[in-house]
């Protein structure tokens, strides 16, 4: 039994089918992609393991708990963590203290102890940004922390966005296009994060992402989406080699 | 204070000042402090663990990384045993590691991440006598499995086991040192030729920080904020010798990216670097004080003048008049305090500037607002500093006077000779070398300068560079590049001229400035090439030359000049580690770039190499302009 089960899942929006009775497994610690032409219904999966839509059928399964209907804020507090593709981040607020935000679901004080700020409110912030500032180390963020972070070139929010996912600890961490708009460089950078988030906090990770060569050297496993259906499941190498998979994505004259 | 090692005077101030903070290190957000008792024992723990892994009297310690406390732990640790530690600059590529690490012998190399190992394991066949490499920071490293690998920390659990087995071994080997023992392998920069391994002692080190201290004396309460490479003499001259001569506290900054952001935090008392980081700072403050409101800039522009006006009666050692002390410092409160704050200068007592000329421009900028900059010469072999202004003697265009303990005389053909105690003892392996550069206690510098009547020193430039045109003049292209590196759009120069019938210019626009500029002024421009080329730039650059050339005397003016395609780069092996222009080098590559400015052409095609940081190699086709400075505008 997989950390993440998604059980026969179809999302319906009046007579657009977004997912058709889409069912997988992902491996408790591997970094799982999904990959899939545009429109292929990507990011409405990930939507539906982040509570953001509720399916129309089936069920979405976290560490065997049924969470299908469970509300966004309440699966963060399970551990799954979620970097959105455009960017989710206070622009007027410091790279810290988006950060600090991303430590809220964990903030047990209240308003009022929060106000006067003494003894148990005092110990918890510093609790959570002796946490933040691991992230920071780990991002290499620590040369912007205190800059706002819309004046950051679009790399480094990117980074920030995985920042304020990480600042939750999740246990399974979802990651929406997090290279997208990158040159190489910076994609390579971010390739390093994701390994060693994978490596070092030992996080299940839900990649999508369009850069073929990266979901192939990254993935353990990788699932293949196409107009809402799953048309593929597997390690990169029979992915790489599954005819329908080429047809999808190359045509199909280029299927075997 | 009895002639002590580095070793002796870490355990002297132990015992006499345990609980005093020695090194502060910002990490994870806040600053960390030791004090010398805990220095003590991080030491004693690497030396010992050092000492269980057989590291004999003699033996080189070579370390690689950026200023963190495991440098420096690990710097004392190899002395403490009688060895030598060798420092290597952390942004060498694995060719010139493999030459350094294999020429100074070091079985054991100390390094601070997975970068350094990784470029170690590249060239490991390379590294015959190596027979361990250890680690400070394990971010990454959890999956090498590598017999000759080590943490750091592993290696402080062993020294400390070893110590519980035998307490007093590690003081007893501190005590075998003696002053006259070598401590150090410095490997000077080589603008020519492979990097030699400069032996410098205790003594030799030691003695340096006494004579600087007798004219610039520092104390307990002074701070200082090491950043720049630990391998190169003027960091470990600050960082270690004058800070255990005079016991001043030193802060290691975060990352080398927050430097500046450190840099305020701590506002350090005396401060020591290569021109570039002063000059860095000017550019910095010229384009923030064009975008400032109009107060600031009109504030400025009114205070501007007081400043100057007391830098002047400096420099000339004249009277400040009652009325021009009392504007001062109103124009201090209201502006040049501000100003110094912002870069970390507030309670600057001096700000050392060495290694290569600073401009007088700059030199008058720092000292109107308040900065007491001053020059310094040296190299190191001679330990670093052995001409210094003195406070309140400051002349624009010398480098200082000697510091005591200190003999300066110009040979026959105008090389600049130095004798004192802080002459090192040759270079490692190299007798012919040694010989040639120091004779009868007399250390050759390879510059040219010369003396005036007060005792000041006068540096034209390298001996081997001072330019001769086919006309007989002779010049100094650092003072031409100094010149146009004053203007904030440009980064980097090279005068050329020797054996030619004029003066032409290598020039490289500052990326982030000129970027600025174009924005500002609505040009679309996207690579540093790109950027170079286009006519609203050249036309740019072109006024700053035009303006420059005024200040030159007419045959040195500069009559043609091109735009690098590329910035100088050490990794290109065009500047030094330490930011110098290897004038040798640079002539060669360029050789038919040269060639073109001194045809009648005015446009050169090239074709050059550009290897990116991560490696890729990629070769770039293109058009240079050559830009010629009409008659009248300032060409020869």
């Amino acid at each position: 039994m997989g950390i993440l089960e998604v059980q026969d899942v179809t999302l319906q929006f009046g007579g657009v089918v977004a997912l058709d009775h889409v069912s997988y497994e992902v491996k408790e610690g591997e970094i799982f992609s999904l990959i899939g032409p545009n429109g292929a219904g990507k990011t409405s999966m990930l939507n539906c393991i982040s509570g953001l839509y509720k399916p129309t059928k089936g069920s979405v399964l976290f560490n065997g708990e049924d969470i299908t209907k469970l509300k966004p804020h309440k699966r963060t507090a399970l551990g799954i963590a979620r970097a959105f593709q455009n960017i989710e981040l206070f622009p007027h607020l410091s790279v810290l203290d988006n950060l600090m935000l991303g430590r809220h679901v964990k903030m047990k004080t209240g308003v009022l102890a929060g106000g006067i700020y003494w003894g148990k409110a005092q110990k918890e912030e510093v609790e959570h940004r002796k946490k933040v500032e691991e992230v920071i180390d780990f991002l290499e963020l620590e040369h912007v922390r205190n800059t706002p972070v819309g004046t950051l070139s679009y790399g480094l929010q990117k980074r920030v966005e995985v920042g304020r996912a990480l600042a939750l600890e999740p246990s399974l961490l979802l990651l929406d296009e997090p290279m997208a708009g990158m040159n190489n460089e910076e994609k390579e950078d971010m390739a390093r994060f994701i390994l060693d988030i994978h490596e070092e906090k030992k996080t299940t990770i839900i990649l999508i992402e369009h850069d073929l060569g990266v979901v192939m050297d990254l993935s353990n496993h990788i699932a293949v989406l196409d107009f809402g259906k799953l048309i593929g499941y597997g390690t990169p190498k029979e992915i790489q080699n599954n005819p329908r998979v080429i047809e999808a994505y190359l045509g199909e004259e280029n299927a075997v | 204070m009895k002639d002590m090692t580095f070793p002796q005077a870490l355990i002297n101030r132990a015992k006499t000042s345990g609980n005093k903070v020695a090194i502060r290190e910002k990490d994870y957000g806040i600053w960390n402090e030791y004090t010398y008792s805990d220095y003590y024992r991080e030491v004693k723990a690497v030396s010992l663990g050092l000492a269980k892994l057989g590291f004999q009297r003699g033996d080189k310690l070579a370390i690689i990384g950026d200023n963190r406390p495991e440098w420096v732990f690990s710097e004392l640790a190899a002395q403490s045993l009688g060895g030598i530690s060798v420092g290597i600059y952390q942004e060498s590529l694995p060719h010139e590691l493999s030459y350094i690490i294999d020429n100074c012998d070091a079985q054991f190399v100390i390094v601070e991440d997975q970068e350094q190992v990784d470029k170690l394991l590249e060239i490991e066949n390379e590294l015959t006598k190596v027979q361990k490499i250890i680690f400070y920071d394990n971010r990454g490293m959890r999956n090498y499995q590598h017999e000759k690998l080590m943490y750091f920390k592993d290696l402080q659990s062993i020294g400390e086991a070893f110590d519980k087995e035998d307490p007093n071994y590690f003081e007893k080997e501190v005590e075998k040192g003696k002053y006259e023992d070598i401590a150090i392998l410095s490997y000077t920069s080589g603008t020519t030729g492979n990097p030699k391994g400069t032996m410098l002692t205790y003594k030799n080190l030691v003695e340096m920080a006494k004579n600087l201290s007798k004219i610039d004396p520092l104390d307990e309460k002074d701070e200082y904020l090491s950043f720049l490479p630990l391998a190169w003499i003027g960091e470990q001259m600050m960082t270690i010798s004058m800070a255990f001569y005079n016991g001043t506290v030193v802060n290691f900054p975060e990352e080398p990216s927050t430097v500046m952001e450190n840099l305020r935090e701590i506002g350090p008392h005396v401060m020591f670097s290569p021109p570039r980081i002063y000059e860095d700072m000017l550019s910095k403050f010229q384009v923030k004080i064009q975008e400032a409101s109009w107060l600031k800039r009109k504030l400025y522009e009114w205070c501007k003048p007081i400043g100057e006006k007391v830098a002047e009666a400096h420099f000339n050692k004249k009277d400040i008049s009652l009325k021009n002390k009392l504007l001062y410092k109103i124009a201090d409160y209201f502006i040049f305090s501000a100003i110094r704050d912002h870069f970390g200068l507030l309670r600057i007592k001096r700000a050392y500037t060495g290694g290569a000329p600073l401009g007088p421009d700059v030199f008058k900028f720092f000292h109107s607002i308040g900065v007491n900059v001053k020059s310094i010469y040296g190299q190191t072999e001679v330990s670093g500093i052995a001409i210094v202004h003195q406070d309140g003697d400051i002349k624009l265009d010398s480098v200082g006077q000697p510091i005591p303990g200190t003999e300066v005389m110009i040979s026959d053909d105008g090389e600049i000779l130095i004798k004192s105690s802080s002459v090192c003892h040759g270079y490692y392996k190299n007798e012919e070398s040694t010989k040639k550069t120091i004779e009868n206690g007399w250390l050759h510098t390879g510059d040219a300068g010369y003396l005036d009547d007060s005792g000041h020193l006068y540096v034209i430039d390298r001996l081997k560079d001072v330019i001769r045109l086919q006309t007989g003049e002779m010049f100094s292209p650092q003072f031409i590049e100094n010149k146009l590196k004053f203007s904030p759009y440009i980064k980097e120069a090279v005068a050329i001229g020797r054996d030619r019938p004029y003066v032409s210019a290598i020039i490289n626009i500052d990326m982030a400035n000129v970027g600025h500029w174009a924005e500002k002024n609505q040009l679309v421009y996207t690579t540093y090439q790109d950027l170079s080329s286009k006519k609203e730039v050249i036309e740019l650059i072109q006024q700053q030359v035009v303006e420059i050339n005024k200040q030159l005397p007419e045959k040195a003016r500069i009559k043609k000049f091109v735009l690098l395609y590329k910035e100088l780069d050490a990794d290109d092996e065009e500047l030094t580690r330490t930011k110098k222009v290897r004038r040798q080098f640079v002539a060669k590559k360029y050789a038919s770039l040269i060639d073109g400015m001194y045809s009648t052409s005015d446009a050169i095609n090239v074709e050059g190499k550009i290897r990116y940081r991560d490696g890729k190699e990629q070769t770039i086709k293109t058009t240079l302009q050559i830009v010629s400075m009409d008659e009248g505008e300032g060409a020869a």
